[in-house]
């Protein structure tokens, strides 16, 4: 009896305000907090080189991934704040050429899994639609901010390259490790080639219509009607929809082709969205599908399904449509299971990493960057 | 609570083996554990259990040690130990009803 009393009411103690998290207007008072530490981190070189030691024994991928959501976010808090926008310039302009720098000296093998060297590329020469899709957003998103005529170059030579590539493939996609194509990466790029349209004026609308209705016709799971995961170059289903993918291209897609974007949130929030006793939390896969857990979904719990990855990045879809019920579940989550500390460094989850950070950073600050490219585009 | 347990002999003995107390006493320990591992800081090594951490720890087995039992401790303190403190509190209710009535 005490359980059926209590466990219902658990929630009701870690149920955040969504102002705290997210403002129409300004930047909120928890991304302000959870920013604090990351710009030290990136602006302060020996706090980033102990961090980053860190986080590429777990993973490379996340020390990328981290990178890449962590200056997308300063990108729309800049816009939202012009008092932050020094700051965020010069965060953003530190991992920019840090990353860039990177790939150059090691190589892109550097910011993959191992397993990117155990077959060969179909495309030659290997390239990863991972790094370049990503990269390219940052430095999109970057020049979206402030114009730096250094990246225009790299911007437009990523966009041809990303562009050329992916008209070879019949599904308008590039592999981000060999002959594995993600949904993810390749609409992270087609989002970064149409912002880069947007700066320079250059007309990439035919290709990224081909793109949408080749994902629309190639690229659907038939029974969820969602997005896959990922596919070979030819355009093979490898793995269906996934719970740690599908939030973010929904979230990418609404830049590209709103009605679209609408209708894979509502087919993702029915399938992969759940929220038991107040506490919200995504699936990794739906229930007609079964899917390893790995790197992406992070830990999945037993019979819920629960994947931190996925929940990590619903946050993402649901602040993206406006979704303040889901959102206020998965935040009510985060405050109960994130283990939240504040000091004078700033806010941070103990039960997350720098990328678990830098997503939740990017769900508090996204939409200005996507309105500024929509707005000019409107007829 | 009491339960009958009926030897075939015929001879009944009453077993009390639940009682407000007993439910009381683990959730007050668990909300002290808690409470002693949170004020040594062990909250600070749950980062390494993510894989990461931005603190100068070293990631000693020591600290993802105390890292574990803290997650085992704060679960346990937000949801065993107020069900427990609930259910003692619901017993000696019924208890004391119960033995009005008896009088």
């Amino acid at each position: 009896m005490a359980a059926v009393i209590w466990l219902p009411c658990v929630h009701f103690f870690f149920r955040p305000d969504v102002s705290e998290f997210l403002d129409s207007d300004g930047i909120s008072p928890k991304a302000r907090r959870l920013s604090q530490r990351h710009v030290r981190l990136w602006t302060e070189a020996d706090l980033r080189e102990a961090a980053l030691a860190k986080i590429r024994t777990a993973n490379a991928e996340w020390d990328f991934m981290g990178r890449s959501f962590f200056v997308w976010s300063l990108a729309n808090m800049a816009i939202r704040d012009e008092q932050f926008r020094p700051d965020a310039l010069r965060a953003m302009d530190a991992i920019i050429d840090e990353t860039i720098r990177l790939e150059r000296d090691e190589d892109m093998y550097f910011f993959l899994m191992p397993y990117a060297r155990r077959r060969p590329w179909v495309l030659s020469p290997a390239r990863s639609q991972f790094i370049d899709g990503e990269i390219a957003l940052m430095l999109a998103l970057r020049q979206l901010v402030e114009e730096k005529s250094e990246y225009k170059p790299l911007l437009v030579e990523r966009v041809r390259i990303m562009i050329e590539r992916m008209e070879k493939s019949p599904v308008l996609s590039a592999e981000s490790y060999p002959d594995e194509c993600w949904t993810f990466c390749n609409v992270i790029a087609v989002s970064a080639i149409r912002i880069n349209g947007h700066l320079d004026g250059a007309d990439h609308s035919e290709f990224i219509n081909d793109w949408l209705e080749t994902a629309k016709t190639r690229l659907i799971d038939r029974k969820t009607g969602l997005l896959v995961s990922s596919y070979t170059l030819d355009g093979k289903h490898l793995d269906g929809p996934e719970g740690s993918s599908i939030w973010m291209v929904t979230h990418c897609l609404s830049l590209l082709d709103e009605d679209f974007a609408r209708d894979q949130y509502k087919r993702a929030t029915e399938h992969l969205g759940r929220s038991i006793l107040g506490f919200g939390y995504a699936r990794e896969w739906p229930d007609s599908w079964t899917g390893p857990m790995d790197i992406d979904s992070g830990a999945v719990v037993p019979g819920m399904g629960l994947s931190v990855g996925a929940s990590g990045m619903a946050f993402i879809a649901a602040a993206t449509f406006d979704d303040k019920q889901f959102y206020r579940s998965l935040a009510t989550s985060l405050e109960f299971a994130g283990m939240p500390i504040e000091d004078n460094t700033g806010l941070r989850y103990e039960t997350s990493n720098q990328v678990g950070d830098a997503v939740l950073l990017y769900s508090m600050s996204l939409g200005p960057a996507w309105q500024k490219v929509r707005e000019r585009h409107k007829p | 609570m009491e339960v009958s347990l009926e030897k075939p002999a015929g001879r009944k003995h009453r077993f009390r083996i639940v009682s407000p107390l007993m439910l009381l006493i683990p959730a007050v320990l668990i909300v002290a554990g808690f409470a002693a591992a949170h004020t040594a800081g062990w909250r600070e090594n749950v980062s390494l259990l993510a894989g990461t951490s931005f603190s100068d720890s070293d990631g000693s087995q020591r600290q993802i040690a105390s890292a574990s039992v803290y997650v085992i401790l704060y679960f346990a303190a937000v949801i065993v130990s107020p069900i427990l403190a609930m259910a003692s509190v619901i017993m000696w209710s019924l208890q004391k009803t119960l033995k009005r009535r008896k009088v």
